[in-house]
Order: structure tokens, then C-alpha cells, then sequence
């Protein structure tokens, strides 16, 4: 019987601002080029601004495009739950990237 | 259209000073209560703001340092303390002058609001000055866009009030190299939804995938609604540094356009903004599908259209449950108290017409019209109720002056005293509220001038240096009963006597009931005060209390103990406007006892009553009542009927009876004033029309009492 592939997780870390868009973007991109599902872990983030959110949504579409799994996991801190609320991306305030994901509008 | 505007400003300023007397004196009793601060601070928030849109520049002026002095004093550079809570107040009044004052203000006043804007001044330099400035205590700094610090942002936001909000439609497309320069998208839009209640809703549909997009391209766009009472200005003022690769759009929206977005569903708003054709509503809603899906699926509309109209609904709802939750604004609506005096006496003369109807149709025999009679007077009743019920205040609605009278007088004589308050919820009419204003104040000055003992004194006599003033209202029946009780050294009985007879009020040895003798203080001119004091002392004012309550229907009672102190009951009708009365006839003239004094009616025979003679006491539910012959007091012609009628009544200390022809039945009664004519005759307080035209006299129960009392002191001086 075949194993199931090993999920590639990314997990970024502190404040993903402008300056870290690129190399968020080379990591999901690598994550695509491997096979099994690609997930991605809230629990360092800090705080967030429109680019990796932009980022997200394209690593959906490609999900979507490819039939690869992709989702969130982890705790969502407040501070980022707040500013995706605040900029219209969900209406509720998530506790976990779980829950992100099932809220986030359009995704 | 300005001066209504204005009008409105003044009305609510008004009020909001008046909540901010009680707030900061509330605040001198409890320093620490932060909310209070905050509530303080608002309100002069407010009125600052609302003054300068309306024009009113001299109170801008003036707010501007106050409001710096309480923004201090939130941020704990300035004590609550009592200088801090005399300032605020005296600052509290002078706007009250200013917005009495008219256009063109004296002199005087701009000198007054000079000085007072000076002391402001001074007090926030002190507390500069004494503490060390670090970032923590430094002055808030202004938000961009806005000229606001973020306290008066807070002052601003509609969940403290819906009033001056306005709702704007905004649409934001950032320029795609937008993140190049630094900007945080997210942090922007943050600062836009602190101007008010904003739903931004994010375009995201031009997002491409993994392998297309650049990461360092902005490819979002927002649509959304902000309620605010910032102007288009201060909205652009958030975008000021990306406005020029971006494009943006603010445009206010109509009222009537949020109220459809509130109540009409998503079809109706779609055909409204001409989005969709109503036939395609139509047939869309004919499937089973949700509305919006099939539009999008049919490429009617697009995703945008859909969630921009769906966060248009949102938003709309969204304002209407804050302004609801912020004390049910909507559910209330200020009225001009004129307006209400009005709508009473138009109600008052429909009593009056509805009493014609009633007495044509018995004079008719006509069985419709006095079935339609019968109704009309049972709707009229419950107009009449609610009429009424509209005109009833709190009482408490006036507390709040006489903890400012205790505050500051007690101050002035070197006393200390606290104002207790119970009841402050019992409804009166506010005609009646008005009119108690004045006498309540002379007697809590009374009872803190000459009652509270100075706190040594009070010490030496075991009692606590501060003294108590307890101001209290209940209802009993149709009337109100208003205490004022202090623990102060109570009424000095052998003074009073000995004054009462310097004054030759009584005769030497003249016997007095306690009653009697407490009553006398309040005779013109009648005081023991061994000194005059700008407070009082000079035996003018209880008099104008008694006559003032007097008019009012009402009458006063004192009960005192020497060293414990005074108590002070006024007994107020409930209103003054419309009463039930009972309706007896003497020969050919009406009068109306008040209903709330009736006791009961009793048949005695005519000879019976001859019979008692000078005596003038009737046995009734075994006691002896005194009774006054209405014929015979008011000197009304015409037979005495055989078998005579008397209404049994609840004076003042006692019942009587009041001797007439006949007892007709309960009425409605309008009171009219009596003409200048009448301003001597004794024992009446005003008259009422009847459904002929005829006038009926209101018996003013009291003064007949006294009159009976009067009556038989000569008769036993006499004898």
C-alpha cells in the first residue's frame, strides 16, 4: 500500500509586511512543486499586511487548479484576526486557521 | 432654517450641561470613577464641537480650554479635586450664560469668559509643570486627516452618539506598486474605521494564481460605507499620502437611500441602482437557487455588484442596531415643551366638548347618540391619561440643582453637609416640577442656614461633623408627598414664640397646638435668625414657599425635635391640568370637589341639620366632623331642599363635610385659571366649563378647612 505523502508546511514567523511577500512567495511555490497537501500554520504569525493575503488567495487558486489540498492551521492571534476583520477579509473575528479559511471572503 | 438649527443646539446643550452638573458632582464624591471623567469630557466634547458648527464661536472658544483642563484630568495630570470640580462647574455655568446670551455679547461676558478661559489655563500649565513629561503624559498627538486627538475621537464615535453622523460610500483601488513605496494597506484602512462605523468589503477576483502574481503588486480594490461625523475632508485625509496612484471615490449618501438599504431585500435594491432588469428578479427568484448566485451565474452581475449591495444591507443594519443599543434614540423623540402645553388644553377642551355631547344626548333621550357618547368619553379618557402621562417627569430631573444649592452653600457657611436623594424617580407634572423648584430651594437653604450646625458644634453635640439633607418624593394617591429632612438642631419652639409675640403675630399666653407653632414661620416676614446673612435671615422666602405650594393646591407640614431636626412634608397634586372631580350642585351654581378628596356622601335631613345648629358637627363612621354649608358660605340663593347632601372630605390635619343640594356624579374637570376678580374670594382654586356652558367653582378643600378651623377658634375665644 502506497503512503500518503508528507504535507508540506509552511510556517512563517513574525511580522509578514511587504518585505517578506518574495520569499513567502518561493516557499509556497516550492511547496506546489512537491506532491501532498501544502499547509500552512498561523501560530508565529504577528501581524499581516495585503500582500500575503494576496499571496494565500493565488496559493488557493493554484490549489484549486492543480487538485492539491491546501489549508490553514494553527492559532490566529488577535491582533491579525482584528486587521482581516477591520479590511473586510471576514466577518468574524477566527481563532484558528481552521476557521480563517472557512471565513475568508471569496476564497 | 438657521435659528431652528440653533434653537436645537441651544435645547440639547442645555441638556447635556444639565447631565454634567450631576456628573461632576457625582465625580467630587467618587474621584476615581474613570467613566464618569470620560462622561464629563464628552459632554463638553460635544458642546464644543456642536458650538462651532452652529456658530456659537465665544462658547468654542471658551470649550477649547475647559476641554484641554478635563483631558488633563483623564489623563491624571490634573487631581480631581475640589478646585478642579469648581472650575469645571463655574466653566459648566458660564456656557449655560453664553448660550442664553444673544449674538452680540457684552463686555462684561468676554471678560467673565477671558478669565475663566485663563484659569483653565493655569491649572493645566500646574499640572504640566508638576509632573515630569514623559511619553506616557504627553499630550496625545492629533491624528492625521483628522486634527483630532484620539481622545476626542473617542468623544466622536458613533457609539456615543448618533447625532451629526452621516454615512459616505467609499471605493478605494490602490495603485498596483502601491506596497514599493512602504504603505501597510491594512493599517490604512484601520484608520479609516476609527472615524465611525465603517464595512469595507475587499475586491479580491483579480488575484491571479501562485505562478502569475507578483508578489509585490497590489491587485485588491475595497468597497464599503462609513458613518461618521468626520467630513469628506478628514476621510480623504486618510488616504493623503497614497491618493496619487490610487483611485478614490467618497460620495455622502442619502438618507432615504440607507433606510431602503435597511429595509428593502436584495432584489429590490438590485432594480433600484438599475443593476438588474426587474424581469430578471423575477425570474430568478423563480428557481430555487439564491438570488445573488443565479445573477452572478447568468453573468447579470458581478461578484463586486453583489457584495458591494449585500455590505450596502449590512452596513445600514449594522448603524441602525448601534443607534438602538446607544440608548434607543430612536425610540423617543424630543418634543417643545410648548408644543405639549398645547396638545393639553386641546385635550382639555375635547373633555369639554365630550361633556356637551354627553349632556345633549340626555337631553335628546336619543339612545345612538349616547351610545356614541358613551364611547367617545371613554376614548377621551384615555387620551386624556396619556396626555397627561406625556407631561409627567422625574422628579429627579431637578435633584441635581439642590445637590448644587447644598454644595455650594454649605461651602459659603462654612458647614459640610451631603444631600441625600430617594424617589427620584416619582413622576409629577413637569408644570408642577417647575413651580417646586424654587420653594424646594428655599427650604434646603433653610434647613442647611439655620438647621446644620456648624461641624464643631455638631462634634461637641455627638452628632458627625457633616450633616445630612435628605430630599425625598413618593407618591401617595393623586398626590405627591416631597420631604426635606435634616439632622441639624431642629425648630427652636420658645424662640418662635417669643418672635411670633414681639411681632404681635400671637397675644402673650396665647396657647398653640406644636402644629400651630411650627406654622408660624411661615408668616410674612416671620424669622430668629440673630443675623442676617446673604443666605437668609431676613424671614422672606418661607412665606413664598407656603403661598407658592398653596397655589400649587398643595400644603406643607412640619414636624421637628430639638437637637435631632426638621422635617418638611409638601403634599403636591399630581398635576394641574385635568382632575377628576365630583360635580354637587348648591341652588343654581356647580361645584366640583376634587375626587382625590372625597371620602364619602352622606343623606341627613334638612331639620337634622338645623338642629346642630351653631355647633356645626355631624357624626360620621363615628366621629364628629365639622362641616361648612356651601349655601350659605358662597351666599347662593334659593330653597333648601328637604333631605340635604353632604361630601365628606380629607383636608389637610382632618376631615369635614361640605354641605350642598345635590351630588351629581364624577367629572372630568379642566381646570381654568379664576380671573383677577376672584383672586380674593376664599376657598376656591379655579373653575372648569360644563357640557352647557355652565361654570362650575373647584372648592380648594384646604383653605375651606382652615376657614373651619378659623371659624371655631373665634367661637371658643369667645365663648
Amino acid at each position: 500500500m502506497a503512503k500518503d505523502p508528507v504535507p508540506s508546511e509552511i510556517a512563517p514567523s513574525g511580522k509578514l509586511f511587504i518585505d517578506t511577500a518574495s520569499d513567502l512567495h518561493r516557499a509556497l511555490t516550492k511547496a506546489f512543486s512537491k506532491k501532498g497537501p501544502i499547509v500552512f500554520r498561523w501560530d508565529g504569525v504577528e501581524d499581516v499586511d495585503v500582500p500575503l493575503i494576496q499571496l494565500l488567495y493565488a496559493a488557493r487558486k493554484e490549489a484549486r487548479r492543480t487538485g492539491r489540498e491546501f489549508r490553514f492551521t494553527g492559532v490566529v492571534k488577535d491582533r491579525v484576526a482584528n486587521r482581516l476583520n477591520t479590511a473586510g477579509f471576514v466577518s468574524v473575528l477566527p481563532l484558528s486557521g481552521e476557521e480563517l479559511e472557512s471565513n475568508l471572503v471569496g476564497y | 432654517m438657521l435659528d431652528k438649527f440653533k434653537d436645537s443646539f441651544r435645547e440639547e446643550a442645555k441638556e447635556l450641561l444639565g447631565q454634567l452638573e450631576s456628573t461632576l458632582l457625582e465625580l467630587e464624591d467618587t474621584p476615581t470613577d474613570a467613566e464618569l471623567l470620560n462622561a464629563a469630557f464628552r459632554a463638553i466634547h460635544t458642546v464644543k464641537g456642536s458650538a462651532g458648527m452652529f456658530g456659537f464661536d465665544e462658547i468654542a472658544r471658551f470649550t477649547h480650554d475647559l476641554e484641554n483642563v478635563l483631558d488633563k484630568a483623564r489623563s491624571g495630570l490634573v487631581p480631581i479635586s475640589k478646585d478642579f470640580i469648581d472650575l469645571a462647574l463655574r466653566g459648566r455655568d458660564h456656557i449655560r450664560v453664553l448660550l442664553s446670551s444673544g449674538e452680540d455679547l457684552s463686555e462684561d461676558l468676554r471678560g467673565m469668559t477671558d478669565a475663566l478661559m485663563e484659569e483653565c489655563r493655569r491649572m493645566a500649565a500646574r499640572a504640566d509643570a508638576a509632573l515630569p513629561r514623559t511619553p506616557e503624559s504627553a499630550p496625545a498627538a492629533a491624528s492625521p486627516g483628522t486634527g483630532e486627538t484620539p481622545a476626542m475621537k473617542e468623544a466622536g464615535t458613533p457609539g456615543a452618539s448618533s447625532a451629526g453622523e452621516r454615512t459616505y460610500s467609499i471605493r478605494f483601488r490602490p495603485g498596483p506598486d502601491i506596497f514599493r513605496n512602504g504603505t501597510r494597506l491594512l493599517s490604512l484602512l484601520a484608520h479609516l474605521s476609527e472615524l465611525g462605523e465603517a464595512t469595507l468589503v475587499p475586491h479580491v477576483h483579480d488575484i491571479p494564481g501562485l505562478s502569475e502574481i507578483d508578489p509585490e503588486r497590489c491587485y485588491c480594490s475595497w468597497e464599503g460605507f462609513l458613518t461618521t461625523r468626520a467630513d469628506k475632508n478628514a476621510i480623504r485625509d486618510v488616504f493623503i499620502f497614497v491618493e496619487g496612484d490610487s483611485s478614490l471615490t467618497i460620495e455622502e449618501i442619502e438618507e432615504a437611500r440607507i433606510n431602503d438599504a435597511r429595509t428593502k431585500r436584495l432584489g429590490e435594491l438590485l432594480v433600484q441602482y438599475q443593476h438588474v432588469p426587474p424581469a430578471e428578479i423575477t425570474q430568478a427568484l423563480s428557481s430555487q437557487k439564491r438570488l445573488g448566485e443565479i445573477l452572478i451565474e447568468k453573468g447579470i452581475i458581478s461578484q463586486d455588484t453583489l457584495d458591494a449591495t449585500l455590505a450596502g444591507q449590512n452596513h445600514a443594519r449594522k448603524i441602525q442596531d448601534k443607534t438602538s443599543e446607544a440608548g434607543g434614540a430612536l425610540a423617543s423623540v424630543r418634543v417643545a415643551s410648548e408644543k405639549l402645553d398645547q396638545m393639553v388644553d386641546l385635550v382639555g377642551e375635547l373633555v369639554t366638548l365630550q361633556a356637551r355631547l354627553a349632556r345633549t344626548s340626555l337631553d335628546l333621550k336619543d339612545g345612538s347618540l349616547a351610545a356614541i357618547s358613551e364611547q367617545f368619553e371613554r376614548m377621551i379618557s384615555q387620551l386624556r391619561d396619556n396626555t397627561m402621562s406625556i407631561r409627567m417627569l422625574p422628579i429627579g430631573s431637578t435633584f441635581n440643582k439642590f445637590r448644587r444649592v447644598v454644595r455650594d452653600l454649605s461651602t459659603e457657611l462654612g458647614k459640610e453637609a451631603d444631600l441625600l436623594t430617594e424617589g427620584a424617580d416619582t413622576e409629577l407634572d413637569k408644570t408642577v416640577i417647575e413651580r417646586l423648584s424654587d420653594p424646594l430651594v428655599h427650604i434646603i437653604r433653610n434647613s442647611l442656614d439655620h438647621g446644620i450646625e456648624p461641624p464643631e458644634e455638631r462634634e461637641a453635640a455627638g452628632k458627625p461633623r457633616k450633616g445630612t439633607i435628605l430630599l425625598r418624593a413618593l407618591h401617595s394617591g393623586a398626590y405627591v408627598l416631597i420631604t426635606v429632612k435634616d439632622d441639624g438642631a431642629g425648630l427652636n419652639a420658645e424662640a418662635i414664640r417669643a418672635k411670633a409675640m414681639e411681632r404681635g403675630i400671637i397675644a402673650p399666653g396665647q396657647e398653640l397646638t406644636e402644629a400651630e407653632l411650627n406654622q408660624l414661620i411661615f408668616h410674612p416676614g416671620f424669622s430668629t435668625a440673630k443675623k442676617v446673612t446673604k443666605v437668609s435671615g431676613r424671614g422672606v422666602g418661607m412665606d413664598v414657599v407656603k403661598r407658592e405650594i398653596d397655589s400649587l393646591g398643595g400644603t406643607v407640614m412640619i414636624s421637628t425635635e430639638r437637637g435631632r431636626g426638621t422635617e418638611m412634608t409638601l403634599k403636591i397634586p399630581l398635576t394641574l391640568a385635568i382632575i377628576e372631580g365630583l360635580l354637587v350642585a348648591v341652588g343654581g351654581e356647580y361645584y366640583v370637589v376634587p375626587l382625590a378628596s372625597v371620602d364619602g356622601c352622606i343623606e341627613i335631613p334638612e331639620e337634622d341639620l338645623r338642629k346642630v345648629g351653631e355647633r356645626r358637627i355631624i357624626p360620621y363612621r363615628g366621629d364628629l366632623l365639622p362641616f361648612v354649608d356651601l349655601r350659605s358660605y358662597f351666599e347662593v340663593p334659593g330653597n333648601v331642599p328637604e333631605i340635604a347632601q353632604i361630601v365628606i372630605a380629607n383636608a389637610q390635619d382632618f376631615r369635614l363635610g361640605f354641605v350642598v343640594d345635590n351630588v351629581i356624579g364624577d367629572y372630568q374637570t379642566v381646570i381654568k385659571p379664576l380671573g383677577r376678580m376672584y383672586k380674593d374670594v376664599s376657598g376656591l382654586s379655579g373653575a372648569t366649563i360644563l357640557g352647557d356652558g355652565t361654570v362650575a367653582l373647584i372648592l380648594d378643600v384646604n383653605r375651606l378647612a382652615q376657614a373651619v378651623q378659623a371659624d371655631s377658634q373665634r367661637k371658643v375665644q369667645a365663648s
